[in-house]
């Protein structure tokens, strides 16, 4: 599950992460692939697989949609339209249950095998979502030397000041936002196969999407390796916290939050920068001191 | 002639900022564009660029009508500004700085990463090629607004204010790097207040004066202009 957590802040760290436009409504995407996945699957017996690019597709048309409508908000105007998007599909997915099973959701029926995507053990999901996470940091470490990297940091900065040396910010933002919503479906088909049961209130909420957003900012927006060190370190003590205090519950959920608020008044670039700080003062003593 | 304005002219609400103002640019020249403040120079500037749609007229650049395309499609057709309020990427090196605009021209990083380098060594940034944007003092900062725009290849370069709050021993070297840009082959379109500089560098000199151009032509003729000298110091009352 960490490293399911850890490709998804980070496939949200693809695009709100660098160029600085936070898309509170990323779990919209997360919900059409674990949907276009759970439905296919458990309606049509189409192989998971396939409905991981069936959803993958659908992400990238309603990204390319969201995205070209929401290219002229800026700074909470673009947050609170990711919110009111989510809001809606939600909306959508518990409303239309023809398609959707409504708030009960989709069952996935349990039939192991590779091409079901579907186990009895648990250490092929852990593969699975371990693969996932490498691609997306990967995407990002690969991101951090192109073109469009540099660009999608530029248009975040001044966008004004980016056009004037010839980047085209529309289509730097699309194509970010749509390889990140791509990523971020991936995702949640990996979740659906894993959990086997989705409803709305589950893939599509808010709260989903802010755990996701928080493991990023924590480890360090717009750092490749920011969301696993984030996850790395809040997963388990989330796991830890909800341990400790069995009796009361969302007590954990208060200890987190304000740990969260601990390090983001302190570091306020998240953990990974912080430390990489740490490390850079530390080497630039040791220089001084054989300097001296 | 790489640029021509014809009768461009730019309203904000009731105020018109620019007036029928039409000229013609000179390649490989360099042209001042004074003005006292509130004239209409950066407003110009941000006219030619495609930043502010303009109200009436047209703009040719290199024989092509540019009227009101938008400013990445200008930076790749050769036509880049800097700010006079610098807008520097604050989160990236100096080096990913000029980068930024190196891409403009090529697709991998290696070859930006040579362009930009160029660039910056041109300017005298090389040395903090490696450091934060947001670290660069105000002169620094202006040179790095230059080596941004120089990046991505122009063949015109508008430079708003280079000059303006650097200490008077950068000035020379600011004129310098103009210098040395304009004999690599881009045309220089220059605002500036620092008169020495200016008739020292430019070839022609523009003068605005509440958004209409009032005089045109050779540095030693435009000061003894009395249109000029009027719009900077008014005339007395006979």
């Amino acid at each position: 599950m960490t490293f399911l957590w850890t490709g998804l802040a980070a496939s949200w760290n693809f695009y709100s992460g660098y160029c600085g436009r936070l898309s509170i409504g990323h779990a919209a995407f997360l919900g059409i692939g674990a949907y276009a996945t759970a439905l296919l699957y458990a309606n049509y017996g189409i192989s998971p697989w396939i409905g991981i690019l069936v959803g993958g597709a659908l992400s990238a048309i309603v990204a390319l949609i969201i995205g070209g409508a929401t290219l002229r908000l800026q700074g909470t105007f673009f947050v609170l339209s990711t919110i009111a998007f989510a809001k809606i599909l939600e909306t959508f997915a518990i409303t239309a249950k023809g398609i959707t099973g409504g708030s009960l959701g989709v069952l996935i029926p349990y039939t192991p095998g590779f091409l079901n995507m579907t186990w009895s053990g648990k250490l092929p999901y852990a593969i699975i979502a371990w693969a996932y996470m490498i691609i997306v940091i990967a995407a990002c470490v690969k991101l951090e030397k192109s073109k469009l990297g540099y660009f999608l940091k530029a248009v975040g900065e001044n966008k004004e000041a980016a056009e004037n040396l010839g980047v085209n910010s529309s289509r730097t933002m699309l194509k970010a936002f749509l390889i990140s919503a791509v990523f971020t479906s991936f995702g949640g088909s990996i979740m659906a196969m894993y959990v086997m049961y989705i409803e709305p209130s589950f893939v599509m909420s808010m709260g989903n999407s802010v755990q996701f957003i928080l493991l990023a900012i924590a480890g360090g927006l717009g750092t490749a390796f920011g969301p696993l060190v984030g996850s790395f370190i809040l997963v388990p003590v989330t796991n830890i916290l909800r341990g400790s205090f069995p009796s009361i519950s969302g007590l954990h959920g208060l200890l987190l939050g304000l740990i969260l608020i601990v390090v983001l008044l302190y570091r306020t670039n998240g953990i990974l920068p912080a430390l990489r700080e740490f490390v850079d003062n530390q080497r630039r003593r040791a220089k001084n001191d054989i300097k001296s | 002639m790489i640029l021509r304005a014809d009768a461009i002219t730019k309203r904000f609400g009731g105020i018109c900022a620019l007036d029928k103002v039409s000229f013609e640019i000179e390649e490989g020249s360099i042209v001042g564009l004074i003005g006292p403040n509130g004239a209409g120079k950066t407003t110009l500037f941000n006219c030619i660029n495609g930043t502010l749609p303009i109200d009436d007229g047209r703009i040719y650049f290199c024989g092509e009508e540019i009227t009101n395309k938008r400013s990445y499609e200008l930076a790749r057709l050769g036509m880049c500004r800097s700010y006079q309020i610098v807008k520097p990427f604050r989160s990236m090196t100096v080096l990913q700085n000029a980068m930024v605009g190196a891409f403009c021209r090529v697709k991998s990083r290696k070859s930006a990463q040579e362009i930009a380098t160029e660039a910056l060594e041109t300017v005298g940034l090389y040395e903090k090629r490696d450091e934060k944007a947001s670290n660069l003092n105000i002169g620094e900062s202006k040179k790095l607004e230059i080596a941004k725009a120089f990046s991505t290849k122009p063949k015109l370069l508008l430079l708003d204010e280079v000059m303006a709050g650097i200490l008077p021993s950068e000035v020379k070297v600011m004129s310098k790097i103009v210098r040395d840009i304009n004999e690599s082959g881009v045309t220089i379109i220059l605002i500036e207040h620092i008169m020495e500089a200016i008739m020292s560098l430019s070839e022609r000199i523009i003068v605005l004066n509440f958004g209409e151009k009032i005089a045109e032509g050779a540095a030693s003729e435009v000061v003894r202009n009395s249109e000029v000298i009027k719009a900077y110091l008014g005339v007395e009352e006979e």
